[in-house]
């Protein structure tokens, strides 16, 4: 579904990512793990198309392109929304320029995440939960193939948050592939069929939880090991010590 | 409990922010953050300033004069001032919340404090100022008028504040409701009210001149005392000159009661302002379209919220309304060179991340942009040439007819330029940007008209050359907009 190939990002002299290579099968939900900075938002953005790259994109098959766009839903970790328009508006916005001929799903979606009460106020208005939330149902009314959520759980109640939990396993069920990143590993460990371990714009790690945990000689959760590839485990007893 | 100083200390922060999003509000296109809080700290005090001092000399010369009319004037003057011009800011203020003081170790009821304070930092500076000269200076005429003339301001400002928070609640309403049907009428009748608050300090001049006629009138009207005495104004005015009757009295006594409501009125308002939600259960009626109609739509819905692009969409039919008395081939002339700025400012719409992930080629939002100024054309035209025809003036139909093909490629070309400039960095900071950006629209525009003037002075014919370059201006912008 997803095949990203020597993906190299570049902001000026900065390389946050460093030949990156993966891909993302169909009926798979692949997670992308690192600290911050690590060059996890670059490579989606890179994915999606939203900055400039070195290497190769290919999603179906074909480069990324104009048609492509249309099999990607993209949720950003910094909200991409019209704040002046009202949810209902961007989405009958998004959905008009998407070719989407029929207005249920946005429907079924408003009710899914709650948001009916809200649906003809300014985007601007809301909440940062609620923007979460309308920008989560603009990138699932049409249907995509490949989902790519940037940390999409920020700020979600729990109840949202179990609700694309649950769409995001439907969506692989039914064939579809899921790119996910999250700082949440007890989400990452539970969900996610595959994970990189990304780290200074580099993938140090990939494969299934517990093929990781093979990797990194761990024992414990998928959290310790995480820890231990990025070298982040070093001194956090001291700390912890040392604030006690 | 935090002392009332440290109360004003924190509104300060949530005014600055109130400041800022009005100055962000009346911005076009995307100025940098960084000039826009600059701005926004200047200029917020800028027009205090300038409102203190306009109604500084009012009270001074009203003090000075000591006339019933010109207290008169002066009230009324007062509270059109605090009722209108700071109609935008107060309007920002209803829509601002204040719920990261609940995460604080601060009561409600300190909270509801500083929200009051908030929104009485907005009139602060000229309050303040007004207040202090206009009673010192109506003590040192007469000592007798001080408490009238306290009153009489009090009260002024009282129903400006209630004024002022109502229609702030209004246009907030009505500025950020949905846009379906005759609510985006009425939308974009209240954006054009609400935008015209801004420039009322560009009319204070104007209004200043219409005085002396308004003194006239009150004049006359001097001999009704009995009746006006029970009248806002006049009843304060009657007091502070010694003109004691029975309804100025009782008129000053009911006119402060709704002074007080008001206030009371306000305040309880300011406090659910912090608290409540203003958000209600909603019908969902979505309208799907083509990619185009759907920009055609984003674009007119962003249009009808920022007063700064309404001003804009309706700059070039106020002029076709102003150049209409004029001649009738520099109007047209002068209208077309509006239309290019606004293809280049209509560029400031476009929500470039937004784009880049949505399937939507360079061409459809060019495409939907030029159906918006080509629609302005239309009206702008048609305003200017029923005024053509009400003064008896034929309009040369013909060259409007001929020109259009080149409207429609000046906004193909400008949009495109603009498109590809700015997919790589800001069209709207950099002045030389800007100048080519302008440039190339106007040899757009005026190349047919250039064109036809040699024609006539060569050959005598002035229409047809326009027509056939403006044609292919048109065909080469079709072209290029195909490319895309």
């Amino acid at each position: 579904m997803l095949e990203v190939t020597d993906l190299t990002v570049k902001y000026g002299e900065v390389v946050a990512v460093d030949s990156v290579s993966f891909c993302v099968e169909k009926g798979e939900i692949f997670g992308i793990l690192g600290p911050n900075g690590a060059g996890k938002s670059s490579t989606i953005k890179a994915v999606v198309g939203l900055v400039d790259f070195e290497g190769k994109i290919r999603i179906n098959g074909k480069p990324l392109s104009f048609e492509s766009k249309n099999l990607i839903g993209y949720v950003p970790e910094e909200f991409m929304l019209i704040e002046s328009l009202t949810p209902l508006e961007f989405f009958e916005f998004v959905a008009s320029v998407r070719g989407v001929k029929n207005s249920r799903k946005i429907d079924i979606l408003i009710d899914a995440f709650g948001i009916r009460s809200y649906v003809n106020n300014p985007i601007a208005t809301l909440s940062m939960g609620t923007k979460q939330k309308v920008s989560i149902i603009s990138a699932l009314l049409h249907d995509p193939l490949l989902l790519i959520l940037d940390e999409p759980l920020n700020g979600l109640d729990a109840r949202s948050s179990r609700i694309l939990k649950e769409i995001m396993q439907k969506h692989v069920e039914r064939g579809g592939a899921v790119l996910f990143s999250t700082h949440i590993m007890e989400i990452a460990e539970k969900l996610c069929d595959r994970i990189a371990v990304i780290n200074n714009g580099r993938i140090i790690a990939e494969g299934t939880v517990d093929e990781l945990k093979e990797l990194a000689s761990v024992e414990g959760s998928l959290e310790d090991v995480f820890l231990k590839l990025t070298g982040q485990d070093v001194g956090i007893r001291e700390i912890i010590d040392a604030i006690s | 409990m935090p002392s009332l100083r440290e109360l004003w200390r924190i509104s300060g922060y949530f005014y600055r922010d109130v400041a800022f999003r009005t100055i962000l509000e009346t911005n076009v296109g995307r100025k940098s953050l960084e000039k826009v809080i600059k701005s926004s700290k200047n200029s917020m005090i800028l027009n205090k300033l300038i409102v203190a001092f306009v109604l500084c000399v009012f009270a001074v010369t009203t003090a000075y004069r000591f006339k019933t009319v010109d207290f008169v004037v002066f009230y009324i003057i007062t509270t059109f001032i605090f009722a209108f011009f700071f109609l935008q800011t107060t309007t920002t203020f209803v829509s601002q919340k204040f719920d990261l003081l609940f995460v604080l170790p601060l009561k409600e009821e300190e909270i509801s404090k500083i929200a009051i304070l908030t929104f009485l930092r907005i009139f602060d500076i000229p309050l303040i100022a007004v207040t202090l000269v206009f009673v010192i200076g109506v003590a040192l005429r007469d000592f007798r008028a001080i408490l009238p003339a306290f009153t009489g301001i009090a009260v002024s400002v009282a129903l400006a504040l209630g004024i002022v928070f109502y229609m702030s609640k209004l246009f907030y309403t009505k500025l950020t409701g949905s846009a379906s049907g005759w609510r985006s009428v009425v939308r974009l009748v209240c954006q054009i009210v609400w935008a015209l608050s801004f420039f009322l300090i560009y009319a204070l001049g104007g209004i200043l001149s219409r005085l002396s006629y308004l003194e006239g009138y009150l004049v006359f009207l001097e001999s009704y005392s009995n009746t006006l005495g029970f009248l806002f104004p006049f009843c304060y005015s009657y007091l502070c000159t010694g003109v004691i009757t029975f309804s100025s009295l009782l008129g000053s006594i009911l006119w402060t009661g709704l002074g007080y409501y008001s206030v009371k009125w306000v305040l309880s308002n300011i406090r659910k302002v912090q608290a409540i939600s203003i958000f209600q259960q909603s019908d969902v009626k979505i309208k799907l379209t083509s990619p185009t109609i759907a920009f055609v739509r984003k674009d007119m819905r962003l249009i009808s919220r920022n007063p700064a692009y309404t001003f804009l969409v309706l700059l070039p039919i106020f002029e076709g309304l102003m150049l209409s008395f004029g001649k009738f081939m520099p109007a047209v002339l002068i209208l077309l060179s509006f239309l290019v700025v606004l293809s280049y400012s209509l560029y400031g719409l476009e929500n470039v991340n937004v784009v880049k992930i949505l399937p939507v080629k360079p061409k459809t939002i060019i495409t939907a942009k030029m159906v918006i100024i080509s629609m302005i054309y239309a009206i702008s035209i048609a305003v200017l040439d029923t005024i053509f025809l009400v003064r008896g003036i034929c309009p040369d139909f013909l060259f409007e007819l001929a020109i259009t093909p080149s409207v429609i490629a000046m906004a193909i070309v400008t949009l495109s330029a603009t498109s590809k400039i700015g997919a790589k960095r800001d069209v709207f900071s950099g002045l030389e940007t800007v100048l080519i950006l302008f440039l190339l629209g106007f040899v757009v525009i005026y190349t047919p008209v250039i064109i036809g003037y040699v024609c006539k002075v060569l050959y005598g014919t002035f229409l047809m050359p326009v027509a056939v370059t403006s044609l292919v201006e048109l065909i080469f912008s079709l072209a290029l907009l195909n490319v895309l």
